[in-house]
């Protein structure tokens, strides 16, 4: 371990409206704990930021799948594992299911939490497209109350969100219908090896027509292209209201490659990012059912 | 007469597996001494440099430190770190501490301290005034005229030239009018990638004195007694007062053939005289330990249109790093364990190992010979194509056979020349043709195969490497009885996690006819067990295998003597069976009987045996590999659908273990062709060093993996046995080279074979295509 333990101090609040007024009241800016698998890679290399960090792993109040009205809501601390195992996600929203299989390992998707890697913020974030991709919204909770953020406006730039310093994400909220099996969806990780990889590329798709065949709605959301995960809002307008051709994959491809702009990295290079990211985008359409 | 075997080529549980399983066996960290302080090393950020001025003034200050070491405070003594028999074919290039720095890694100081944290901030406090010096990063530039010099001091012994960075360089020539029988001659370079061992224990070494003012050293390492020598040569103490002592090992692959850290933890321990530890970080590992020599590979060949092979000329340069630790040895092999596999009546061979400001390359699991048949099967393949023949059916044409011997064993040996053998088992023909038949080869060769951009081929590649080293290495056994009729074997074989404890005792067992669960294993320790080379060149079941044998075959002439005298019955042809002795009459004695009479009855004396055991040949192991690879075109995604390794090792002593270590060679070598690799910034720093980014395969990487055991019989090694762990990792890289091109056409000649490289290749031909 690498980081002085001195300098950090550990509280875990009993409730959620405990965790609330200690936000509240800190001065400083608290740094979240929940399943850990960020913060603890952070402390054993030595670049965690010391001060005081709140457990919020003992917070029931923030756990739990479930069906409300016409959206599916999910607790912050959901798992991982829970993701994979739970029938509601597997049916409703199954890019999330299938994100959550190929996140780390095994140990690590049963205290990796969904909350955790929003506020994490990583660009390779692996459940981070599919929320996209199914217009997930961010219930943020502080003292002050309850506000809901659309989670591609959630994100301000490179690590960075519209989360205020008292502010923690209580759930995920989720439209039932995003994930409806009338349209073609997929999940798309591209690593260097099965687990434990972070990803070269990651997306995640969603796809809808009309009774004419022509698209009417479209999700294409990425990570590891851009400072944050992005959706590509110009690309999904561009294939609305059109069929999908020959022609439409080949300028819709045109519309990626004009819409991401990753990196080289120890990972991969720039230039190999994009076209996977394309070959992707093409494969999906290609292989759209029905067509 | 030839018994049938009982214990030995039975798949006998691991004798050491359930105290692995349940976390009771004892590593090196399993111990604490009392008192024990935590060593540090400071690391040179450079990769080339002159240390001008060490300040430790502020260091020394911080509480809980208790000592620093720096090139003042140590004595100036060339040696090498490759724990080789002596002397050394490795230039003694190489000091405990120095004045200059030469790769970024290399150590500057040694701090140690009554806590880590006290030690590293200690390491972070030491000031270094460097002139930095400009660094040799291409190891193809490195033999310049102008190429800045790596080892200018005086002392250095041994160095090829040092003057043009050469740090050892070997070659031969057989045969006459080079090319001029070939109808075809090929010419192709291949280029092999830095990559690390990875073994699960990184190095970690303990040093302490023990009430007689002995230093013991108990570390993680392949060679003990290297170590002991190695340690007394650097600090300058007597031999005698140094003691190691190996526990279990968490894994080598031959990253700890290397007497790396025993010597500054012992020299800590000696400016303390308190217990010391030193345990590396995984970045320490990939940055300061060793590495698999890089390679540059010229080969040509020459070959006539009636599938004979003519020629072989390989040129190869070996980038050995900061220091030419097993330069030589490494650059040999890469042509004596693969230039024999095939006849031509013309051979050439040259290595050069050049020095660069980069990390140290080391012994690794092949040893060379890995980068070797990366060029050799794949030019093989290449050859075959020409002519349109089958690749198995051109390979059994070629390659060396039964009673048959090369010119390369002789005129090529570890770092001198070698000793002329001819192969007295090989089971090649037999792996060639199980394995086709495993892998569908006849169905899926040279087929189109795949729909869409999803691309399928399969790859072959043929293998040999070596059983020890002849006339050099040497294994001892010492085996005594106890009143139970239970043995002591006591060797210095050094089990590595590899099962070599297992495979010995079984061995043991056999010619005593017990069970290995009635033979107490201890290995190894330089107080209490003969000596041993170590665990390396391919030669713990062969070479220390052959010394259990011969010692307990003493044992078993000595309990033959006693039971002969108790029952009063000649013991010729008597036999030892079940615990018992059973002589030719019938009549019986249980091993117990024996012992107890041969301690306390009559004639008392301790029924033991003690012997060596030295070679004179390296009998080759044979293996044939095939793979079948699914290669997407438009990712450039290469992925190894399944593999086979038929494998002749002679007997398989115990076959389960036989197979671990070949499904374990192949994993590591299906992940060393194509992805590992060690990125470098331009100032010399390795970009990737945890494993956060430097990616291993694992177990959810595998491909479904089938040994299949060809058995021979080896007239040379115990119960027909010869070597298997290092020669299976040899043929993932050609093997898979040879599947990618099978299934799109293009061979790649630089490893490793990442999705970015296959597609820039993919692209290139695609736009050679256009352009034509």
């Amino acid at each position: 371990m690498r980081a002085r333990l001195a300098g950090f101090s550990l509280e875990r609040p009993g409730t959620l409206d405990e965790a609330l007024g200690m936000l509240a009241a800190s001065k400083e800016r608290l740094t979240l704990l929940a399943g850990g698998t960020d913060l603890y890679v952070y402390l054993n290399a030595g670049v965690a930021r010391p001060g005081r960090w709140l457990d919020l792993w003992g917070l029931d109040e923030l756990r739990g799948i479930h069906e409300v009205g016409d959206h599916v809501v999910l607790g912050a601390l959901t798992t991982y594992t829970e993701l994979r195992a739970s029938e509601l996600i597997r049916g409703a929203l199954p890019l999330l299911a299938q994100a959550a299989a190929t996140v780390g390992a095994v140990a690590i998707q049963n205290r990796g939490t969904l909350g955790g890697n929003i506020a994490n913020g990583s660009p390779a974030g692996d459940s981070l497209p599919p929320l996209l991709a199914y217009d997930a919204e961010i219930g943020l909770r502080s003292a002050r109350g309850r506000r809901f953020v659309p989670f591609d406006r959630f994100y301000t730039g490179y690590r960075a969100s519209v989360a205020a310093p008292d502010e923690l994400i209580e759930q995920i909220r989720i439209p039932l219908g995003a994930g409806s099996s009338s349209r073609a969806c997929r999940f798309v990780k591209v690593g260097t090896r099965a687990a434990q990889a972070i990803s070269k590329v990651v997306a995640a798709f969603v796809l809808g027509r009309a009774g004419d065949g022509t698209v009417d709605h479209c999700r294409a959301a990425f990570g590891s292209v851009a400072p944050t995960p992005v959706r590509l809002r110009r690309l999904e307008q561009h294939v609305i209201g059109k069929r999908i051709d020959p022609a439409l994959i080949r300028t819709s491809s045109d519309v990626l490659l004009s819409e991401i702009a990753p990196i080289d990295d120890i990972r991969s290079t720039a230039r190999y990012r994009r076209f996977v990211a394309r070959t992707a985008w093409q494969r999906f359409m290609e292989e759209v059912p029905g067509l | 007469m030839k018994q049938p075997l009982v214990t030995v080529n039975k798949s006998v549980r691991k004798i050491d597996g359930l105290s692995m399983a349940t976390g009771r066996a004892q590593y090196v960290d399993d111990v604490h001494v009392r008192g024990m302080l935590w060593a540090k090393l400071l690391a040179s950020p450079h990769a080339h440099a002159k240390i001008l001025d060490i300040d430790i003034s502020q260091a020394q200050k911080i509480p809980g430190v208790v000592c620093i070491l720096t090139h003042k405070d140590l004595p100036r003594v060339p040696h090498t770190t490759a724990g080789q028999g002596y002397p050394e074919p490795s230039p003694y290039d190489s000091y405990v501490l120095d004045k200059k720095v030469r790769f970024v890694g290399d150590r500057v100081a040694a701090v140690a301290a009554e806590t880590r944290d006290a030690a590293e901030r200690a390491v972070r406090a030491i000031k270094v005034t460097y002139e930095i010096l400009t660094p040799v990063l291409d190891a193809e530039h490195a033999m310049d005229d102008d190429a800045p010099k790596i080892h200018d001091e005086e002392d250095s012994l041994r160095i090829a030239d040092p003057e043009k960075n050469l740090a050892a360089e070997v070659g031969f020539s057989v045969g006459k009018n080079f090319f001029e029988d070939s109808d075809y001659i090929f010419d192709r370079t291949f280029v092999t990638q830095y990559a690390q061992h990875c073994p699960i224990e990184p190095h970690i070494t303990m040093a302490w004195f023990d009430e007689q003012d002995r230093i013991v050293i108990r570390t993680s390492t392949q060679v003990p007694f290297h170590a002991r020598r190695i340690v007394a040569q650097a600090l300058r103490v007597p031999v005698k007062r140094v003691r190691v002592i190996k526990p279990r090992v968490g894994g080598g692959f031959g990253a700890k053939q290397e007497v790396l850290n025993e010597q500054i933890v012992a020299a800590l321990a000696l400016a303390t005289h308190r217990p010391v530890k030193l345990e590396y970080t995984r970045a320490e590992e990939t940055i300061s330990a060793r590495t698999r020599h890089p390679m540059i590979i010229h080969l040509r060949s020459g070959l006539k249109k009636d599938g004979t092979i003519t020629d072989f000329d390989l040129d190869v340069i070996s980038n050995t790093g900061a220091y030419g630790t097993h330069a030589l040895t490494v650059g040999c092999n890469t042509g004596s364990k693969v230039l024999p596999l095939y006849r031509a009546k013309n051979v050439k061979f040259n290595m050069r190992a050049v020095y660069t400001n980069m990390p140290v390359g080391g012994a690794y699991r092949g040893y060379g010979a890995t980068q070797g048949a990366f060029a050799m099967e794949c030019l093989i393949d290449e050859m075959a194509e020409r002519l349109a023949m089958d690749p198995l059916e051109f390979r059994k044409r070629n390659h060396i056979r039964l009673g048959e011997s090369s010119p390369v064993f002789k005129a090529l040996g570890e770092g001198r020349e070698g000793v002329a053998q001819s192969i007295e088992s090989c089971g090649l023909d037999q792996c060639i043709d199980l394995g086709a038949r495993e892998i569908g080869w006849r169905e899926k060769h040279g087929k189109p195969k795949g729909k869409g951009p999803i691309k399928r081929g399969v790859g072959v590649a043929c293998l040999m490497q070596g059983s020890s080293i002849p006339g050099i290495d040497m294994g001892a056994a010492t085996i005594k009885m106890n009143e139970d009729g239970s043995f002591n074997l006591l060797m210095g074989a050094t089990d590595l996690g590899t099962g070599s404890d297992t495979v010995l005792a079984q061995i043991a067992a056999e010619v005593l006819g017990i069970r290995e669960s009635d033979i107490v294993v201890y290995s190894s320790d330089t107080d209490m067990t003969p000596f041993d080379v170590g665990a390396y060149a391919s030669s713990t079941t062969f070479l220390s295998g052959m010394a259990v044998k011969k010692a307990a075959e003493q044992a078993r002439d000595q309990i033959l003597h006693v039971a002969g005298k108790m029952l009063e019955t000649d013991p010729a042809d008597a036999i030892l069976q079940d615990g018992m002795v059973v002589m030719a009459n019938g009549r019986r004695l249980s091993l117990k009987e024996v012992a107890l009479h041969s301690l306390y009855i009559l004639d008392q004396f301790q029924i033991m045996g003690s012997s060596s055991h030295i070679t004179h040949t390296s009998p080759p192991p044979f293996a044939a590999h095939f793979c079948e690879v699914e290669v997407d075109e438009e990712t450039g995604q290469v992925t190894v659908l399944s593999y086979v390794a038929a494998v002749d090792c002679g007997t398989a002593i115990n076959p389960r273990l036989a197979e671990g270590q070949t499904e374990g060679a192949v994993l590591n070598g299906i992940s060393y062709a194509l992805v590992e690799e060690i990125c470098f910034d331009p100032k010399g720093r390795p970009r990737n060093a945890t494993w956060q980014y430097y990616k291993i395969f694992n177990t959810q990487d595998a491909p479904p993996i089938k040994t299949i055991l060809v058995p021979t019989w080896e007239p040379t090694g115990p119960y027909g046995a010869k070597s298997v762990s290092e020669i299976s990792i040899n043929g993932p890289m050609p093997c898979i080279a040879n599947a990618i091109y099978d299934a799109i056409g293009i061979r790649l000649r630089e490893a490793p074979f990442t999705a970015e490289k296959v597609l820039k290749a993919l692209k290139l031909r695609a736009r050679g295509r256009r352009m034509e």
